[in-house]
């Protein structure tokens, strides 16, 4: 593929993204696509080479070499007997959309796209614009939020306040769900029970399509908060999630910052969680919410 | 000119329509099979599903109209991934009648505003919303 593109765009202006990058990073599921991105500013050149580069194509195609040819405006799409390949012209929207000082592959030279990038262009292109809740990409934004979320932090600050309305409204509506738990569960998903072993997310699809809704919902604006008893003492736990950027406390009633934050919208009556949340208890000392529910007792919403 | 009544209108998920709304003569004639063409609007799309289907095999399911519960999600994945574009090429090279693949949109429970939308549309009995039709339009030529 590669050198078959060379004749027209140079490697070092292209990259590697999709899934399969990400796969590469965490190994968290299968992919057998390689996915290949084209910087926008790239595609009048793109449509100056179509007609070249079109009929090569076809000529492939027809000796066999590739099938299942699919062009489209801004590139195109095959497959070979080693999986799927694309091309396509896209828009980058981060500053550092290839990686290209931690990841290049060897042979090729090519350089993969950033977590970032990937995760950006999977919640805004297809979740956002499209209203696609594909399994795996809301699989992909669940494994980021435990492997990543300084790359999901970055997404959130990308996204403009009209496409977080978008993702809320879905969120709301119960749209960003997914339908097909046994290809999630067998085989190409089944590490994904090793990322967190205190969190069996596939017990069941409810409870993974409630994670990502949580998830995505964090990516808006979220707040959470549980009650709990220490030493004769009722205290209430919650976390301020905006933007992936967790400012937790926890409180007393006394509180004068409880007290600000406190109101009817702030709380939800429905209590939820992420195992991974930290809550800052004083100064010197973080615990989770499944450590504070050890230490102090309480109900755990995902047991 | 009649704006939507909300910028958020067309991420409406909707029905499509029972299946007796695509029994018409027209709707029963089978398109053309162009096995390369369904293969590059299904492999490269569902290279992260553990689950595959050949185009021949996906011709036959939409023929037959009965699926396992892997056939329907795997083709619900497809179809939720279908632009203005695609689905019309879908329809048009997948080897099957309209009413087939209304009944496999059906069975597989779409609700994906564009894809669902497009296909109510084929309908004689169907109008789109006043507020979308200029939506539908101008971003993928749903209309008929």
């Amino acid at each position: 593929m590669v050198e078959f593109l060379d004749p027209w765009f140079d490697r070092s202006r292209y990259a590697m993204g999709g899934g399969s990058v990400l796969v590469g990073r965490w190994g968290h599921r299968c992919s057998t696509s390689i996915d290949l991105f084209l910087g926008e500013h790239l595609l009048p050149r793109l449509h100056h080479q179509a007609a070249e580069i079109s009929q090569k194509l076809t000529e492939l195609s027809k000796s066999a070499e590739i099938s299942g040819l699919h062009i489209r405006p801004n590139g195109f799409a095959f497959e070979t007997r080693f999986g799927a390949v694309s091309f396509h012209c896209v828009r980058q929207i981060s500053r550092h959309a290839f990686a290209t000082d931690t990841e290049i592959e060897d042979s090729t030279g090519i350089a993969t796209a950033s977590t970032t990038e990937i995760l950006f262009k999977k919640i805004r292109d297809r979740m956002v614009n499209n209203s696609q809740y594909l399994a795996r990409d809301l699989y992909d934004v669940v494994v980021a939020s435990i492997k990543d979320p300084v790359s999901l932090d970055e997404v959130v600050h990308l996204l403009a306040e009209v496409e977080r309305k978008s993702l809320l409204l879905d969120v709301q509506k119960g749209d960003a769900r997914v339908r097909d738990f046994e290809g999630i569960l067998e085989p190409t998903y089944a590490y994904l029970n090793v990322l967190d072993p205190r969190t069996n997310l596939l017990d069941s699809l409810d409870t993974f399509n409630k994670i990502a809704g949580e998830v995505l919902s964090r990516i808006i604006n979220r707040v959470w908060c549980t009650e709990f008893t220490h030493d004769g003492e009722r205290f209430i736990a919650y976390g301020h999630v905006r933007g992936l950027r967790p400012l937790y406390r926890l409180a007393s009633h006394g509180d004068k910052s409880h007290r600000r934050l406190q109101g009817p919208t702030r709380f939800p009556s429905c209590l939820n969680f992420w195992h991974g949340d930290y809550f800052i208890v004083s100064d010197d000392e973080q615990l989770t919410m499944s450590e504070i529910i050890d230490r102090y007792g309480g109900a755990d919403p995902y047991l | 000119m009649t704006l939507p009544e909300s910028a958020f209108a067309w991420r409406r998920r909707r029905d499509i329509l029972p299946l007796e709304n695509f029994d018409f003569p027209n709707a029963h004639i089978r398109s053309d099979f162009d096995p390369d063409t369904i293969g590059g609007l299904t492999s490269p799309r569902m290279a992260g599903s553990s689950f595959k289907m050949t185009p021949v095999e996906i011709r036959d399911v939409l023929r037959s109209g009965e699926f396992t519960a892997k056939q329907r999600n795997y083709l619900a994945e497809v179809f939720e991934q279908c632009d203005g574009l695609d689905i019309r090429l879908f329809r048009h090279l997948c080897g099957a009648s309209l009413y087939e693949l209304a009944r496999a949109m059906i069975a597989c429970k779409v609700r994906h505003p564009f894809v669902a939308e497009w296909m109510n549309c084929r309908s004689p009995n169907y109008s789109s919303p006043e507020s979308e039709k200029r939506i539908y339009r101008m971003t993928g030529s749903l209309g008929r």
